[in-house]
Formats: C-alpha cells, structure tokens, sequence
C-alpha cells in the first residue's frame, strides 16, 4: 500500500527521533536505512502548473463572458417570461452574470490553488533531495553492519565516527520531514480549496434536462432576503444534486404537477423551497402540501420560518450570532445538545421539518412559545430515540446527556434520510487526526450537509462533553453552530488545535483542556 | 436489539433543583436563598448565601453586577462553584454557583445578579448588550441591555435584583 502523505511526515517524524538516539553503529544504520527507504513527495510539479495555468485561462474566458452578460443586463430587459417555471428574463441574465462570475472566480481559486501546490511540491523536493544526500553521505560514512561482537564494544575512534555520522543524519532526516510536513500541508490546502470552487460551481450540480438551463440556474441562485446571499443560499449543493436525480426519476404525472407548483410560485424563494423538500426526499404529495402552506409567502417569511440559520456576520467577525424564531432562540432545553444540534440541523437540510416546528401542523402558529414547545418536544423526542441518559427522582425526571453510540443513530435516522449519507464516528487523537479530517469536513459542508462534532473539557470533576455542528465553511474559517443558539466563526487552526472555546464559553479554552474529540463524517 | 446500559447518574442535581425550587434552605455557611426569593431579611451579623443554578453543560454562569451593594450594610464574601462531571455522555453535567454574604449593620441593600446563560455574557461589568440578532444588520442599532428578571431564570440573559433588608 502506498503511504499517504501523513504517514510519511509522521514516520519520519519517528525516525528523526530514532536517529538522534541511535546508541550504537548499527542501530543507526538501521535508522537511517529506514529513513532512506521512505518515499520522496508524491506528485509532478510540472503537470500541476500547466493545468493551474489553464485553469487561469479558462477564467479569463468566464471573466470576459461575465462582462458581456453584465452590459446586457445594464441595457434593460423587457418583462419577458422564460423557462419552464417562468422566471423574469431580467432575473435571469443577472443570474447569468452572477453564475459566470462565480465560475470566473472558481476558475482562478482552483488555477491559484494548483500552481501554490505546484511551487510547494517543488520546493519540498528539492528539500527532500538534500535531505536524502545527507543521509546518504552518513550511511556512507557507517560502511557495513558490525558483527554480533564488534557491536558489543565500541572504542573512541568508532563513536566519534558514529556522532559524526548522527549528527549528519540527523540533518538528512529533519530535511526530509520539513519537507513531507510542507507536501502535506501544501496538499491538504489545495485539496480544501479544490473542493470549495467545486462546490460552489453549483449551477452544473442540477444534472436534469427535465428543467430548462434558466430554471437550473435561477434555482441554484436564489438566497434567502436576509444576509450575504454567499452565506444563505437555500439550495445546497447536494440539494441541487439531489433534486436534479429526483426530477429524472418521478414518473411522467408527478413530474407535470412538479412542474406546475414550480410556475404557480409567487418568487424564486418559494420556487427554491419547493426544490429543497423534493432533494430532502418528500414525495410529490408531500411537497404539494408542504407547497399549499407555504404559497404566496414573501421572502422574509419564508426566510423565518424554513430557515433555522441566518448567517449575517461575515466570516472575518469575531463573536456569536444568535439563532431564533421570533425571539425564541434555537437552542437546547436541559442537557439535550446532541438531539437539540441534530433538531436544528435537520431542520437546515429539510423544509418541511423546519417549517413543522416553526408555524405547527398547519404551518400558520407562528405564537414563540408555541414553537418553543414543539422544539423542546422534538429535542426529547430525538433524546429517546437516541437511549439519552436521564436523572433525578422519578417525579423530576430529566435528561442529562447523551453517548456516542447514541449520536451516530440520531444522526443515521434524522439526518441521512434527507441529505442522502451514512455517518461514520471518527475519534480524533490530536491535531494530525483533526488536520486528516478536515478536507472531508469541509467537502461536506460545501455541499450542504452538516457534521456533528463533539468537544469535551476537564477539571476536578472530570470529563465534561458538548455537541456542536460545523455548517459553513470560507477561507479559513468554519462555521459553527452551537444548540446554545448561537453561529460563530472560528479559523481552521483553532480547530485543529482543539480549542472551539470561541463558539461555546472559556470553559472550553486550552487552559481548560478544551478539545475536539469526535467528528462524525458523512460517508456517500 | 441490545439494549445500551447507562450509568444512573447521582440525584444530588435533582435535590438541589428541589431546595431552590423550594426556596430557602440552610448549610454550613448560614441561610441559602434561591433564584426565586429575591426580598430576603437577615439579622445583623448573619452570614447568607445567593444559591443559583449554573449548569455548565448550558453555557450557564452568574456575576455579581455593578452597583455592587452598599459596603457599609453587606459584605461580599466571595463566589464559589459546584459542578459535576458527565464521564463519558455528552451534554451531562450539572452545576450551582453561591454568592456568599454577611449582614454588618442594619439597614438595606440591593444585591445586582447577571444570569448569563448559553454563554450569552462573561462578567458582571460588561456594558450588557448581547449580540445582535441575526435579522439585524452589523453596525446598526443593537438590541436593548438585558433586562431585569421577574421570574425565574431563563435561556436569555437578565439581572436578578434582590432587596436585602437587615435587622
């Protein structure tokens, strides 16, 4: 099996520490052997700079293009009505320009992020040739193995050829670790990025020809009303996907009356909804009727009711931003924040759950405490289906948390059905485990889908423990929410060093040996 | 299906919700008052204590609030926290913080406590505004300073004020 390039950081990791301690002539020999052996960086620089620059070409194409369609939407366009669900023309071509734009600047981020990686693998072998020189020069230095006698002594002159020959491998090696650390991290960065410009081309991710190519854009360009559009699109790119094979697959009747709820929308919001409950897995009837609650409804309304998130704070911003329906926040009643995180992150994926706790059976009991009950009755209901754990006397009895076992099946039964994933508990062992995860968290979470994370801290009580979830992810940072009812930004290295302190309390902070011990990944 | 055993947690949580929905109780430490019983009278010399629930799986923390109560009627005499460990589950846990006074003279004083649940405000000097809802825009007017607590505690931060009277 070829080793990935973690392992070859951490082997050489070892051996550089077993170089350094060698004792005798031929337990440095076989150090060094071993570190000879391990294999240089992975890849062609050459092959990644050439595509990188054709990336870079290709969004100079999608730059000029989006230019052009920005002068046709400046010139003013008649009210015409187009496509299949019959949107405004205008509406459409700056959806148009947006789309290109966007495919302009996921051209130049995945261009950008092939010739950083190109550059930083060359550079890192380069590095890695000196190192192997080095080492080869100490091996050169040893000769052969000394016999079972000739190890059991060693004289003055043998030890000071030994040192000499350590101390040279011992930059040989160092060599070759900077440079595997500086290949891994140059390929985790790049996947990260890859992945993000892959997921935010979201106009290709609808592969129906069931729907016209101004429906499929439209849709996959309606935000809610409230916030950065980036930061509030309704349909994910996995609900895009996800709608796109469910409109290939209905039958030719149920298609039709599809079609036909998406012309009657009122606005591209509601059409939006209407799309994410069929990607959530509802059935035609199911979002008909989902449809007849919702029609007609403006945007904010929709946003309020459909939406348990709103992300108004811009990924730089430090701070909480709390979560609520009607001032009643979206946060856990008692010690339920695995079953209240997965409440809110179903709600998230699904519409027809979002709007069921929001506006009740009917979709029009908007009264605060009204929805505070029926999310503090799903909170305990999940608590059960996942076997919570209660306390107090049987008259008082309460719930006080939940096991992981637990979690992985609230999240397989509440959350799969509706973003079309299995969910695989990862225990992280420190930073290198959550530096491994991290490409999956955010390929996840580009497309839509939420991931369970669980933190713990210690003091002289013991162990305490919380869930959260990671839902968004730009730049560097990861967005987090936390069943407090707060959203919060926080960088990819306080992730990877375990303090998430900024999306709960100080409580969790290093000082507290505040950690990321869980994440639950989803797995297609 | 096999059926997951569970570790029963102790009751100490459960007695202690009892004693502060019950109101007052007594420890080693003199008199405890609840969240609840916010117009308490002592006798000169007696220490008393503020007993608040503070879970901390809840993000949930108590301060002493500026105007700190008049020094010459009350002495402060210091917080101190209970909390339990929740082992291996995740969101267990409990806890209660006290706010320990001693009545010095007669007369009356106010006694100022910030309840700041979900993390929403990390000391009793802050300016107290909390962040701003997510429908309001950045930079803009912000929501209003917490308010002052009628009833019981709650998910969303306030001061509970209580009147101290000294015989």
């Amino acid at each position: 099996m070829t080793d990935s390039s973690t392992d070859r950081r951490k082997r050489l990791a070892e051996l550089s520490g077993d170089i350094d301690s060698a004792g005798s002539k031929n337990d440095l020999i076989d150090a060094i052997d071993s570190a000879i052996g391990v294999a240089a960086p992975d890849g062609d620089p050459t092959t990644l700079e050439t595509l990188g620059k054709r990336y870079k070409d290709q969004a100079d194409d999608a730059t000029r293009l989006a230019e052009r369609i920005s002068k046709v939407a400046k010139k003013g366009i008649p009210d015409v009505w187009v496509g299949d669900t019959s949107v405004l023309a205008a509406d459409a071509v700056l959806a148009a320009a947006r789309a290109a734009n966007e495919m302009s600047e996921a051209f130049t981020g995945g261009g950008k992020a092939l010739i950083t990686l190109s550059d930083a693998l060359e550079a890192a072998r380069t590095k890695d040739g000196q190192g192997m020189s080095r080492l080869r020069e100490a091996r050169g230095m040893l000769g052969g193995k000394d016999g079972f006698f000739d190890d059991l002594h060693e004289n003055d002159e043998e030890e000071e050829l030994r040192l000499k020959a350590r101390s040279v491998a011992s930059v040989g090696v160092k060599l070759r670790h900077e440079a595997a650390v500086a290949a891994d991290d140059a390929a985790r960065a790049a996947a990260r990025e890859l992945n993000k410009w892959a997921a935010e081309a979201r106009t290709g991710k609808m592969a129906t020809d069931e729907l016209t190519a101004v429906d499929r854009l439209m849709l996959a360009d309606t935000s809610n009303i409230d916030g950065d559009p980036e930061y509030n699109e309704i349909l994910s790119a996995n609900d895009l996907e996800r709608a796109g094979q469910r409109m290939e697959t209905l039958s030719a009747g149920d298609r039709a009356r599809m079609e036909k709820l998406l012309h009657d929308a009122k606005t591209p919001q509601e059409r939006a909804y209407l799309m994410k409950a069929l990607a959530a897995g509802y059935s035609v009837d199911e979002v008909a009727a989902f449809g007849g609650k919702i029609h007609g409804k403006d945007p904010r309304w929709l946003q309020e009711h459909l939406a348990p998130v709103t992300t108004s704070y811009d990924p730089s911003q430090k701070g909480q931003e709390s979560q609520d329906f009607n001032g009643k926040l979206w946060d856990q009643d008692g010690e339920t924040c695995v079953p209240s995180s997965t409440v809110t992150a179903r709600a998230m994926v699904d519409p027809v759950y979002a709007l069921e706790l929001t506006g009740g059976p009917d979709g029009t009991d908007d009264d605060p405490e009204h929805f505070r009950k029926r999310l503090t009755d799903e909170q305990l209901r999940l608590h059960e289906e996942g076997d919570g754990s209660n306390s107090g006397w049987p008259w008082n009895r309460h719930p006080s948390g939940m096991d992981k076992d637990g979690q992985e099946e609230i999240s397989e039964k509440e959350l799969s059905p509706h973003t079309g994933d299995q969910y695989d508990q990862q225990s992280m062992d420190g930073p290198d485990d959550r530096r491994n995860v991290l490409p999956d968290i955010e390929k996840s979470v580009a497309e839509g889908k939420p991931v369970p994370i669980n933190i713990e801290r210690y003091d002289k009580d013991g162990r305490h423990g919380h869930s959260m979830m990671i839902i968004g992810h730009e730049g560097n940072k990861l967005q987090i929410y936390n069943p407090w009812g707060v959203t919060t930004w926080v960088t990819e290295e306080e992730f990877i060093k375990g303090d998430l302190s900024a999306a709960a309390d100080d409580r969790y902070s290093a000082a507290h040996k505040g950690n990321v011990d869980t994440v639950y990944i989803q797995q297609d | 299906m096999t059926k997951r055993t569970r570790p029963t947690r102790p009751v100490l949580a459960a007695v202690a919700g009892v004693l502060l929905l019950a109101g007052c109780g007594t420890s080693g430490a003199g008199t405890e008052y609840g969240a609840e019983e916010r117009s308490i009278t002592v006798d000169k010399g007696e220490e008393f204590t503020l007993k608040v629930p503070a879970n901390p799986a809840l993000g949930q923390n108590w301060y002493l609030a500026e105007p700190k109560p008049d020094a010459d009627v009350l002495e402060y005499r210091g917080k101190r926290e209970e909390t339990e460990g929740g082992g291996d589950l995740i969101g267990a846990g409990d806890g209660t913080q006290f706010f320990d006074f001693t009545a010095l003279k007669p007369g009356r004083a106010t006694i100022r406590l910030l309840h700041c649940p979900m993390a929403q405000c990390h000391s009793g000097t802050e300016s107290a505004k909390p962040y701003p809802k997510a429908s309001i825009t950045p930079g803009g007017p912000s929501e209003s300073p917490f308010p002052t607590a009628t009833g019981t505690p709650t998910d969303r931060a306030a001061f509970f004020v209580y009147t101290v009277t000294v015989n």
